[in-house]
């Protein structure tokens, strides 16, 4: 089959839909016909690079998804800077720059005092052989906006990491074992994440374990703090 | 609409330029995600991908191709998902595909698999339905006429006029992320 009498189906002969006979004709009418040739060249390049894109990106388990098919984004929380600001001219108005400066240093996680907005769970320490029995620690739930919550983490009393280790957060949906990293905790036994609420709200619990820095990609099967927070 | 580019929309935190990403690149991360983590996982992970290309954004270097800079995220993002997996049998051969030289191979082939499909979405409505049809649903030109309600023909001519504009579309943006 071709577009014309005259010459063969190009883009019939790439995607592999000709019969033989068809097929091994337009070879030989390559051979002797150079618009043909020309007009295959600018094909073949765009195939190509269809055909990898394709080759990995569908499969026989799963269509390919289409943005229709992706959930909603979830919010990215807005910028630091104008939460500041914001923060900083209620703060100014109201308590005079006290919770101002909790804000602005990102490295201090103390949620602000009485705030409506901030819900504050305990972490204790796992029910198991070898948990740090002193250790324990809070994880305050700020809400933000646009359905962004701030998890504010604060641990105490958790033993000293050997060199090569460290504790790591995550979140834990008990029901399933499923989990998801937050990230480490900081030297200074705290850490926080901005985080948009509906992920939050597929999780139940924050998970604190002790990771080794080995390259395994699994998880080390040591938690030593755990709070619930829904 | 802002005229400017995507990559310099995000380097300065605009936030319809998120949304355009998640849209373009969100179902290609989403295959990526689904084939390592699972599809339990994949859209809590594609999240926490976006969340974090937000957060990094003002580090975003223009002359670096979105698509490895999101699929980058999203394969950090993967291996910290299977460093938690406490109780569950993780794939091997998944997790050997994803950490290591190969795993930072395999993100860059998915993400230049992303490009091909950005640039399909941005041709012409027929030839981009056309091609989509044909090379990502796997169906034969005789299938894709009967799909669009088409003569076989029109379906050949724009399958055609699709690959070509393609190719050049692609070849442009090659060049003009070479001069950025």
């Amino acid at each position: 089959m071709s577009i014309d009498d005259t010459h063969p189906d190009l883009s019939a002969l790439l995607l592999g839909n000709l019969p033989n006979v068809e097929a091994l004709d337009a070879g030989v009418h390559l051979e002797r016909c150079q618009a043909c040739r020309g007009e295959l060249a600018e094909l073949a390049a765009g195939h190509a690079v269809l055909l990898r894109s394709s080759r990995l990106l569908t499969g026989p388990a799963q269509p390919e998804p289409n943005s229709e098919d992706l959930p909603p984004l979830d919010p990215p929380p807005r910028s630091r800077h104008r939460l500041v600001a914001l923060v900083a001219a209620a703060a100014v108005a109201v308590v005079a720059g006290l919770a101002l400066v909790t804000l602005v240093d990102n490295d201090s996680p103390a949620p602000p005092e009485g705030d409506p907005t901030t819900v504050v769970h305990t972490l204790t320490p796992l029910d198991e052989p070898g948990s740090p029995s002193e250790a324990q620690g809070t994880l305050s739930l700020h809400t933000i906006d646009d359905g962004v919550t701030q998890v504010q983490i604060r641990t105490d009393d958790l033993p000293a990491t050997d060199p090569g280790e460290f504790y790591e957060a995550w979140l834990l949906d008990p029901a399933t074992n499923k989990m998801l990293a937050l990230g480490p905790i900081g030297a200074l036994d705290h850490a926080s994440y901005d985080l948009p609420q509906r992920l939050l709200d597929r999780y139940s619990v924050v998970d604190i374990s002790l990771e080794s820095d080995d390259g395994d990609p699994t998880h080390s099967l040591t938690s030593v703090l755990r709070g619930t927070y829904t | 609409m802002d005229d400017q580019p995507l990559e310099a929309r995000l380097a300065r935190r605009d936030r319809s330029a998120l949304e355009d990403a998640y849209t373009q690149y969100g179902p290609s991360l989403l295959v990526y995600l689904r084939r390592y983590v699972g599809a339990n996982e994949a859209e809590d992970v594609l999240q926490r991908t976006f969340l974090d290309a937000w957060r990094n954004a003002h580090r975003y270097q223009q002359n670096q191709r979105l698509s490895s800079w999101l699929f980058t995220i999203a394969h950090h993002r993967a291996v910290d998902t299977l460093r938690a997996r406490r109780h569950q049998v993780i794939n091997v051969e998944a997790a050997r595909d994803l950490v290591g030289e190969d795993g930072r191979e395999t993100a860059e082939r998915f993400a230049e698999a992303a490009d091909v499909r950005a640039a399909v979405a941005q041709l012409p409505d027929h030839e981009r339905r056309t091609l989509e049809l044909t090379y990502f649903a796997g169906m034969t030109q005789a299938e894709v006429a009967r799909a669009m309600d088409t003569p076989i023909g029109t379906v050949k001519a724009r399958a055609s006029r699709g690959t070509r504009r393609l190719a050049t579309l692609m070849r442009a943006q090659l060049q003009e992320g070479d001069s950025a």
